[in-house]
């Protein structure tokens, strides 16, 4: 490279740079999965969402067992049939997804309170690839999480099965269809938050959102028991999700649902839209 | 090297950069001068493909940032907003960067060297200070040891020192090879630094000139003391020249070059004691370039006689605004 005849414009390039070093998509999810780990904050919301769905899984079977031994009949009156142990284990999805959901606005949203967003898109130009790294990271890190916050939640939880009756059955389909669907609905949420983190560019209003769209929003329905109102509320995440993650009439609690897989296709769309909606603006605006 | 051609950015109704055309070439260092709101931040964003452009388009070694394969050894820039998250540490920020092209811990700790950051390598970048952070931004902007480097505003925070490294620096990746693009709203600055100079006001190059002729162009003044004033003035008085008299034996005479005032005092036989050329002209000829496209002026005119030689920041935005003041806009 370095003859006498070279232009101007080859200037030296340090031994320990490689060569053939370039940008790759490979080396921008091993970008994002570093920036990922090296925050405190990834850690903190993590360990919370362990903490949060064990801790409401715990006082839900505890507060249960409490009931029956202390009511059997009424118990049985109010609870009817009894769920899949595995519900009870998945049952703080409620609290978590908006943990989880912290996470996926964070992972977008810190960059431009930072400003850290520039050094990402002068090493990484082209905006579509950084989105997509981001998507592999966080779908990894919400699945990891979700699947050891189910686990904490069903060992925390056993203890009092026996008394309210129920098992999981590792066996029946329904049982991993339950696990499975929190798992992937609680990395969708994620999703959907760092898609709204896209959109907004704004910690505060991308967390609003969430919360309002996956929690309040459909709780506040709830009270409206009109059909339309219904029919719109069907659609949220919260009953989308609960669509495919509920096995028995118990979990429905009286709504009315969407099909299992219908439920499944919308809560994808929740995360899909924001995400594609978001980088389109991406492309269009200044970093 | 980097080529402008048209290029323009509007944010909303306010035109940032209006329609500039420049060429930055390799091999020397190439100071980006202008007083604050010109434009310089908002032009290095839009060759880093970071602002999309209004109209007109910036390349870099021939394409635009984005469509090189290997965009971090071709171009690095310390830009002037910071670029860090403050919860990582220095390493981890730039191994998170280095990581996209494939460059490994070695260069990572390289730059850290260069940039004298090894002692704080692994503390959160949060804790910095103002020039430790730029000093991580300079070691961001070197990462890739790329081809260009776009500076925006190196040396502010930097102690003394850290000045002095920047403008060696500046200058031996330049002796390289290298395109080195170089903003500051310093005249002074740039004269120390740079061999070529673009000087922007309003979003319009005023000046793309090398910096040696920057200065000719100007003409010059001379401080002269001298015991004899009367006689002096006298005898220089011609058309074209001006000569002030600041305190009594102290002259300050434009039109005429040092050499030939010597010649006319030795002829008449007045004695100088001091005969020195104003490097304040440099201040001079940018402040004429740019004062009908000064951006933001303070409300009260400044006590600051406006032939003082600003040495910091804050002087020379005092007399930016001072020689605009009343300016219609
Ligand atoms: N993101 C933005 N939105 C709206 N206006 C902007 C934006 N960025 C810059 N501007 C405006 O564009 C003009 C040029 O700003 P720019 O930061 O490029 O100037 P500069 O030459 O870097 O000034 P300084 O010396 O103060 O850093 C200013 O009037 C500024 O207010
Ligand atoms: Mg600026």
């Amino acid at each position: 490279m370095s003859t006498a005849t070279a232009p101007a414009t080859s200037a030296p390039t340090s031994p320990s740079i490689p060569k053939s070093a370039h940008v790759s998509f490979l080396g921008a999810v091993r970008s994002e999965w570093l920036k990922l780990r090296t925050l405190r904050s990834t850690w903190w919301i993590a360990g919370l969402t362990v903490v949060i769905m064990a801790g409401i899984a715990l006082l839900g079977t505890w507060s249960l067992s409490t009931f029956i031994d202390t009511d059997p009949e009424g118990a049985a009156q109010a609870m009817g049939v009894m769920p899949n142990g595995a519900e009870f284990a998945t049952s703080g999805s409620l609290f978590g997804q908006l943990v989880l959901g912290v996470l996926g606005v964070l992972v977008v949203t810190n960059e431009y309170a930072s400003g850290m967003v520039r050094s990402t898109f002068a090493a990484v130009p082209r905006r579509t690839p950084v989105v997509l790294a981001k998507v592999v990271v966080l779908t990894l890190i919400s699945l990891v999480t979700s699947a050891v916050a189910i686990g904490a939640s069903a060992l925390v939880s056993m203890p009092f099965f026996d008394t309210l009756d129920v098992t999981i059955p590792m066996d029946s389909a329904d049982t991993w269809q339950i696990l499975g669907g929190v798992a992937v609905f609680l990395t969708l949420i994620a999703l959907m938050s760092f898609g709204f983190g896209l959109i907004l560019r704004h910690t505060a209003g991308a967390i609003f959102t969430v919360v309002a769209i996956a929690f309040v929003i459909p709780l506040v329905l709830q009270a409206f028991q009109t059909d339309l109102i219904q029919n719109i509320n069907k659609f949220l995440p919260m009953n989308a999700s609960t669509a495919f993650t509920t096995t028995t009439d118990a979990g429905a609690a009286g709504m009315e649902l969407l099909d299992p897989w219908v439920g499944f296709a919308v809560m994808v769309a929740w995360a899909v839209v924001p995400i594609a909606v978001g980088t389109v603006l991406l492309k269009s605006r200044d970093v | 090297m980097i080529e402008a051609r048209g290029l323009v950015k509007k944010y909303g109704s306010k035109t940032a950069v209006d329609g500039v055309s420049f060429t930055v070439r390799p091999g020397v260092v190439t100071g980006f001068l202008g007083p604050n709101g010109a434009g310089k931040s908002t032009t290095m964003r839009m060759i880093m493909g970071l602002d999309r452009p209004s109209g007109g388009s910036v390349t870099l070694n021939g394409k635009p940032y984005a469509s090189h394969r290997s965009p971090l050894t071709e171009a690095g820039a310390l830009l002037e907003a910071k670029a860090i998250h403050p919860g990582r540490s220095a390493r981890d920020h730039l191994r998170a960067l280095a990581t996209t092209h494939g460059i490994g811990d070695r260069r990572v700790d390289e730059v850290i060297d260069m940039t004298g950051l090894t002692a704080v390598a692994r503390k959160r970048a949060g804790g910095f200070s103002l020039g430790m952070g730029q000093r991580l931004g300079i070691a961001t902007a070197l990462l890739g040891d790329p081809k260009t480097l776009i500076l925006d505003e190196p040396v502010n925070g930097l102690d003394p020192e850290g000045v002095l490294w920047v403008r060696n620096l500046a200058k031996y990746l330049a002796s390289e090879g290298r395109t080195v693009f170089l903003s500051s709203h310093l005249m002074s600055e740039v004269a120390l630094t740079a061999d070529h100079v673009i000087v922007i006001g309003r979003g319009k190059i005023l000046a793309d000139v090398p910096v040696s002729e920057f200065v000719d162009d100007g003409g010059g003044s001379v401080r002269v003391r001298t015991p004899d004033a009367a006689r002096l003035v006298e005898v220089t008085s011609a058309d074209g020249v001006t000569v002030t008299a600041d305190e009594p034996g102290l002259l300050q005479i434009s039109g005429l070059d040092a050499q030939r005032i010597g010649e006319l005092a030795a002829e008449h036989r007045i004695v100088l004691h001091e005969l020195t050329p104003q490097a304040s002209t440099l201040e001079d000829v940018y402040m004429e370039l740019t004062s009908d496209s000064v951006e933001y002026r303070t409300e009260a005119p400044s006590a600051h006689g406006a032939a003082a030689a600003p040495a910091a920041p804050a002087a020379a935005d005092d007399v930016l605004s001072g020689s605009t003041q009343g300016d219609a806009r």
